[in-house]
């Protein structure tokens, strides 16, 4: 029996069948801890958000295992999956399509507590309001409707109605990417205040590797849906072992004095591996743009 | 200040409202204008003569009565046949739409096959073999043959639905899927639905005409608007008011509905 909380083993995501399938996450493992917050990262289109959403149950892993607290998670059906995946939340990219355009920020709070079963009206307008001010939100919001929040308000109302399911893991899929720098900061802030007073654990989702590192205790860093490198941030920071993640960190820093050309950056993107190779022999070249 | 209401408003107000009375208070109005009731002495009959506002025809029957029995049979054979197929096409469309799964693909193909074939031409194939005895023959036809086009508007755009972000939270929330339903994903769907339900009436009003003008459908002597028309042909130069009185009626509840629909469309957008 495993201890840790969530404990994912040789999990595979494919899109597709036959010959035209694609497999988006290879053979990815790890574990998350109560309480830790584990960040992955990676550029756009390796396979991050979908290893995400396989781990939240939107998509259905095509091999692996899922155990949450020692209990497999993909493997029940019906209504015993969906309580068992309560435990298990996630706050998505877009702040304007993850909130309800027609449901006030009240209803959309009310849905989850009335969903549970959470009590009367009473309980759960307190509970609503607790809510509000774990994420810092004023309660005036409550009658309003999305389309009157800020892009980080709605992000805060979307991490109150996760954590109104009293999650035991929360998912972040790339949920800051779409904020500006300082409302980045801000939820930064906000996503370690819920771990340290809720102790729940966060797998954080980003291409954004400042952000990990301000964010993250452990870091896997993910390729081609291959993870590649997983360990400490600290030490991944210090001293990464794998090429690709000593890329994204001076492309994080400052692309165009780590690689001379912004175009290699393109070509990594792209997949042309003749440049790719020389955009990471010309950065090992360099070091000191790393450190 | 009130503005002003346009006049494709009050028309739309002024015949959605008379065809609520006529529909709600039709036994009242038919027991003092028989539809039936024959007058040899008026055959004929010119508008506003002899006391009939729109004339008579050839058996001496009033053109006014006709036309609000036709009414009434016009609108409830389009009214319950656009339910029947708003129910069975919006249930198959979203269901399948939640997963891709057996019944997407029956689906796909049975909408494919209903827009190569018309409808039209497959009601009328299917009330002549199985006969038609009044109105349930009709709506049910009707109904059962035209769901497709439901199916595949909540079928396209359920698939976008399912996919929204807020509905995958819900989802994850381990909600009861009648509730996803009812908060999420049909409200989702009220613009188009509402604007393809009008549209779709006024095509089963057109159906239903079409049908009775070729004798199917409604039965021997019943007062509908396309049987006015068919019978109006032998006196078209005589009594050109036989044909003008249910065309004009045909065009006025068709231009409405398509009316109402871009309103709906447009308020909706």
């Amino acid at each position: 029996m495993t201890s840790a909380l969530l404990d994912v083993q040789d999990l595979d995501i494919v899109y597709g069948k036959g010959r035209g399938a694609h497999r988006a996450v290879k053979a990815a493992s790890f574990q998350i801890q109560r309480g830790e917050i584990l960040a992955v990262v990676g550029e756009s289109g390796c396979g991050k958000s979908s290893l995400a959403r396989g781990v939240a149950g939107i998509l259905q892993p095509a091999a692996g295992r899922i155990l949450l607290d020692g209990a497999p998670l993909g493997g029940a059906r019906g209504r015993a999956a969906s309580v068992a995946r309560r435990a298990v939340q996630m706050v998505f990219q877009d702040p304007d399509a993850s909130l309800n355009p027609n449901h006030t920020i009240g209803a959309i709070l009310d849905e989850p507590l009335i969903v549970t079963g959470f009590g009367d009206a009473a309980a759960r307008r307190a509970r609503i309001e607790e809510l509000m001010a774990l994420v810092r939100l004023d309660l005036a919001l409550l009658e309003r409707r999305p389309r009157a929040l800020s892009g980080g308000q709605k992000q805060r109302v979307a991490i109150a109605r996760a954590l109104a399911m009293s999650p035991r893991l929360l998912i972040a899929d790339e949920a800051l990417s779409a904020l500006d720098l300082t409302a980045q900061a801000r939820m930064a802030t906000l996503f370690h205040d819920i771990r340290d007073r809720l102790g729940i654990a966060i797998l954080f989702i980003s291409h954004d590797m400042r952000m990990v590192a301000q964010l993250a205790d452990t870091v896997c860093v993910i390729r081609d849906g291959e993870i590649v490198e997983h360990g400490p941030t600290r030490e991944i920071m210090a001293a990464p072992r794998s090429p690709y993640t000593r890329l994204l960190l001076a492309a994080a820093l400052d692309p165009k004095a780590a690689l001379g050309d912004p175009d290699l950056l393109d070509a990594l993107a792209s997949g042309e591996s003749e440049k790719a190779d020389m955009a990471v022999a010309r950065l090992l070249a360099r070091p000191e743009s790393v450190a | 200040m009130i503005a002003r209401p346009h006049w494709t408003t009050l028309l739309m107000a002024v015949v959605a409202s008379f065809c609520l009375v006529v529909i709600l208070f039709g036994g009242l109005i038919e027991a003092r204008l028989d539809p039936h009731a024959m007058l040899q002495d008026n055959r004929l009959s010119a508008p506003l003569s002899h006391g009939y506002l729109l004339g008579s025809d050839e058996f001496g029957r009033d053109v006014v009565a006709r036309l609000l029995a036709g009414l009434r049979w016009s609108v409830s054979i389009a009214t319950l046949s656009t339910a029947i197929a708003f129910a069975i096409g919006v249930t198959l469309g979203l269901v399948a739409a939640r997963r891709e799964s057996w019944l997407s693909t029956v689906l796909r193909q049975i909408t494919t096959f209903t827009q190569a074939f018309p409808a039209f031409v497959l009601a009328v194939t299917v009330i002549a073999i199985l006969g038609s005895d009044g109105i349930w023959s009709v709506v049910l036809t009707l109904g059962l043959i035209t769901w497709p086009v439901f199916a595949r508007v909540s079928y396209a755009e359920g698939r976008a639905i399912f996919q929204r972000e807020y509905v995958l939270a819900a989802e994850m929330m381990g909600m009861s899927r009648i509730r996803l339903y009812l908060r999420h994903v049909l409200p989702s769907l009220i613009p188009s639905l509402s604007v393809l339900l009008v549209f779709h009436f006024a095509d089963m009003i057109i159906a239903e005409s079409a049908l009775s003008f070729l004798g199917i459908g409604a039965p021997l002597g019943a007062a509908t608007w396309g049987a006015m028309l068919s019978e109006s042909r032998t006196y078209m130069y005589d009594a050109p008011w036989l044909l003008i009185a249910p065309a004009g009626a045909i065009v006025i509840l068709i231009i409405t509905a398509q009316l109402f629909g871009q309103h709906l469309r447009e308020r909706t957008q």
